[in-house]
């Protein structure tokens, strides 16, 4: 009646992957959908490195947003804190360094303020960070005069993250597959991984055996505050031009990823390469939908039900669990 | 009742015959055959993890069965859900009560099923019915009450009454004194008499074998999911149940060796939380197994709680190897080589929906990896290591803590801690809603750790257990010491007792 418990993990367990599986059927339905009504379109070389492009942003938030979630927590404020870092950028557009340093450090300031109030001061990340939100938007108007921000002076270097290649693939999609993999690796194979499925697990558990539930909610939220900053570079440089108020909403995209990628809104449950399916999925409803003739707002409306239907599987799955 | 199928006894009106049940991985029951006859108190006896939950998930149609019959009457059944189940007369009173504390008793007792007339509740009824079921039960708590203000052993008479409501032939009690107090568990016996008198049969499933043993008609005994031995309670003992359910003779539980003991690994200086504790000293030498005694809510686990650093105290110190320790850090604990076997281990001990191997080697994370990179191959051989040694039955180690046992729950916070080779170990409650066979291996596992040296603290509110496991007894009453005892032959339960309730000992110190 005991198996062996030696036995190898398997591929699934090793690298993680989408839980549910129902969103998957819906994905794959969207995109014979799409193709049938586009032709193939859809499937052309320049399209599929446009979609990825178009993630790019979103998904280089999401990747370490991730983090967050399995900790049992939300970040919404990711929209203005990307919009804080973008503006940033578009005031020192003629150097690319101190235009790099001072969106992360400010990013990385406001993901600490995140952390300081929910790690610390165990407040609901929820209002929390719907609150933080409106503080970092009111900054961002502050600092940007709510005008948008273009670029004085040609800067080869910042318009390289936003628009170079390397090797025929667009720099932002590097940048996000790159920042995947970290992650991934961050939360599969480190002490610190281990300590973040922990907390969202069971924090008095966690506490119990030594993890400080303070410290690594603090610490998710400080990443993913760098990783936006980073991502506000990129977003910038993309066109060199930003207006202040372009990156609320975001963080919609960055929730509907992750929840779709499996992550359990109650925390403990989740990965990368779920995310990263996630986005491509959010990516490939923006496009379809551009491609198939619909406005954006048809994809609001969509999103929006997938992002319940998402969490319905989630609360259905956690409660099969434990009947 | 002429009509009899295949030789079975034809007094039995409900018959699982020959039921298997496989998960992913375990088979949880093999060919069980289990059957009821009217107004009798058939007692299902089994360690955890032998396939009682799964047995009654079966019966209560929670579970389907991969094959076998229900018989019910003679009929054939099968049970597509619970509900159906409840309709067949065949209901449940689970461990975890499922009162509604702001509804009041009669409601809480119809729950679902309220009288209705022309669409509307039918007050008139519902509390003339309620009365009805309070007094076939023997209750004299009002049916207006609300069911939170009720102590947790009326709750439980309640859940009874709802499957009273419900037309119940059959009550399942899983565990039901495990909560109760003394007087409580009298109560549910003389409510069971009356049940039986009804003709109402009832499984009872209990770790007390001195209870199985005062109240049923007959006894089942499963093991490792299957069938052993089903008897009539006159024509077999205790101590046989025990080796039925273990599968082997069980001698001495306790195994106790007195040991020398060494240095003092640990010692508490007038720790003191102003209205939970007040000034409490002990010193447990390494190698010592020092038992902390005292009546729920004394403050023992709140004392624990805060010389592991996990609470906050106002004055006193936790010196652990000569080294005081700073407040309020577990982390810090943990690394001068203090562990903690919480008392509960669902909400403080494991991450339920995590892997064995996450929760084992959780502490020990540090020491598992390089630059913050864990190492996956030490990780899984030294899970593998304790999961083979102290015997944990698990499927993998990436099984989730949650779909096992109570007793292989426990062994993993153990486990957890063994790993970390502490100096000190506190254990709380070590054996709480554990079964006999998991009991004397944790009892064993204590006793080679004391005899290796480290110094261990036993909270327990069972006597018996500290009594058998201790060297010496530090009793708590309402937040303060009252004794410490040596623990020898002469010394009596009385005395342990008359000072955790107060009374002054001579030998206190």
């Amino acid at each position: 009646m005991q198996l062996k418990a030696t036995e190898k993990p398997t591929l699934k367990e090793r690298v993680g992957g989408i839980q549910n599986f129902g969103i998957f059927i819906i994905m794959l339905v969207f995109i014979i959908v799409v193709v049938a009504l586009s032709g193939v379109k859809f499937f052309t070389p320049t399209n599929l490195l446009n979609l990825l492009r178009s993630i790019s942003v979103t998904g280089l938030m999401a990747v370490a947003a991730t983090l967050v979630m399995i900790t049992g927590n939300i970040d919404l404020s990711l929209g203005w804190m990307i919009g804080l870092a973008a503006c940033i950028t578009g005031v020192h557009s003629d150097n690319t360094v101190v235009a790099i340093v001072f969106a992360v450090l400010a990013c990385a300031a406001c993901g600490a303020f995140n952390g300081i109030l929910i790690g610390g001061l165990k407040l609901n990340a929820f209002i929390t960070t719907l609150g933080t939100a409106y503080v970092f938007k009111g900054i961002t108007m502050m600092y940007s005069d709510g005008k948008i921000l273009t670029a004085s002076v040609q800067n080869d270097s910042l318009k390289f993250i936003g628009q170079g290649n390397i090797l025929g693939v667009p720099t932002p999609i590097w940048i996000f597959l790159i920042a995947g993999f970290i992650f991934w690796f961050l939360l599969k194979s480190t002490t610190f991984g281990s300590r973040i499925y922990a907390v969202g697990a069971n924090a008095v558990s966690a506490k119990f055996s030594g993890v400080s539930s303070a410290k690594i909610v603090m610490a998710t939220y400080i990443l993913t505050g760098i990783v936006t900053g980073i991502a506000g570079v990129v977003f910038y440089s993309k066109v060199m031009s930003v207006q202040p108020y372009s990156g609320a909403g975001m963080e919609f995209d960055v929730l509907t990823a992750i929840v779709l990628g499996g992550t359990s809104v109650s925390g403990g449950k989740g990965n990368v390469p779920g995310t990263i399916i996630g986005i491509i999925f959010v990516g490939i409803l923006s496009n379809g939908f551009t491609l198939i003739g619909l406005g954006s707002n048809a994809q609001y409306i969509t999103q929006g039900v997938i992002l319940i239907l998402a969490m319905r599987t989630d609360v259905m799955s956690s409660r099969g669990m434990r009947g | 009742m002429t009509e009899n199928v295949s030789g079975s006894r034809s007094d039995s009106f409900f018959r699982l015959e020959g039921i298997t049940k496989t998960f992913p991985g375990v088979k949880a029951l093999s060919a069980v055959s289990f059957d009821l006859r009217a107004g009798e108190v058939h007692a299902l006896c089994g360690e955890n993890g032998a396939g009682k939950s799964t047995l009654i998930k079966v019966m209560t149609g929670a579970h389907k069965k991969d094959s076998g019959n229900i018989v019910i009457d003679n009929e054939e059944v099968e049970f597509v859900n619970t509900h159906q189940a409840i309709e067949m007369g065949i209901s449940c009173v689970y461990q975890e009560l499922s009162i509604v504390p702001l509804l009041d008793v009669a409601r809480n007792l119809f729950i679902g099923n309220l009288p209705r007339k022309g669409g509307v509740i039918d007050y008139k009824k519902l509390y003339a019915d309620t009365a009805d079921i309070l007094k076939k039960l023997g209750l004299t708590i009002s049916p207006h009450e609300k069911a939170g203000e009720l102590s947790v052993g009326q709750q439980q008479m309640i859940e009874i009454g709802r499957a009273l409501t419900r037309k119940a032939r059959c009550i399942i009690m899983d565990e039901p004194t495990s909560s109760l107090s003394e007087r409580e568990t009298d109560t549910l016996f003389e409510i069971i008499e009356k049940l039986k008198n009804q003709n109402i049969a009832v499984v009872y499933i209990s770790h007390k074998l001195d209870e199985v043993m005062h109240i049923a008609d007959r006894v089942t005994v499963i093991r490792d999911g299957q069938h052993i031995i089903s008897k009539d309670i006159s024509d077999i003992t205790e101590e046989q149940i025990i080796s039925k359910m273990i599968g082997r003779d069980l001698k001495n539980m306790y195994c106790k060796e007195p040991g020398e003991p060494k240095g003092i690994a640990l010692a508490v200086k007038g720790l003191t939380k102003h209205g939970v504790f007040e000034d409490i000293s002990f010193e447990v030498r390494a190698g010592e197994i020092l038992g902390f005694f005292g009546l729920v809510g004394a403050g023992r686990s709140e004392i624990m709680r805060a010389v592991f650093g996990a609470d906050k105290y106002d004055s006193g110190q936790v010196i652990i190897n000569g080294k005081t320790l700073k407040p309020g850090s577990p982390a810090r604990s943990i690394v001068s080589g203090m562990g903690f076997v919480t008392e509960d281990r669902k909400q403080e001990g494991l991450m339920l929906e995590l892997s064995v191997l996450a929760n084992m080697t959780l502490p020990k994370l540090k020491d598992l990896s390089s630059g913050g990179v864990i190492r996956r191959k030490a990780q899984r051989e030294i899970t593998q290591k304790y999961i083979d040694s102290i015997r944990i039955k698990t499927p993998t180690m990436n099984q989730l803590t949650v779909n096992l046992s109570g007793g292989n729950q426990q062994k993993i916070v153990i486990a957890k801690w063994l790993m970390m080779d502490p100096k000190v170990l506190i254990v709380d409650e070590p054996t709480r809603g554990i079964d006999v066979g998991s009991k004397a291996e944790i009892y064993a596992l204590i006793n080679e750790l004391a005899k290796r040296g480290v110094a261990i603290i036993v909270v327990s509110s069972e006597i018996e257990e500290v009594m058998g496991l201790s060297d010496n007894v530090i009793t708590i009453f309402e937040g303060r010491k009252t004794a410490k005892l040596k623990v020898t032959s002469s010394l009596t339960r009385e005395e342990i007792l008359a000072a955790s309730i107060g009374g002054v000992t001579e030998k206190c110190n």
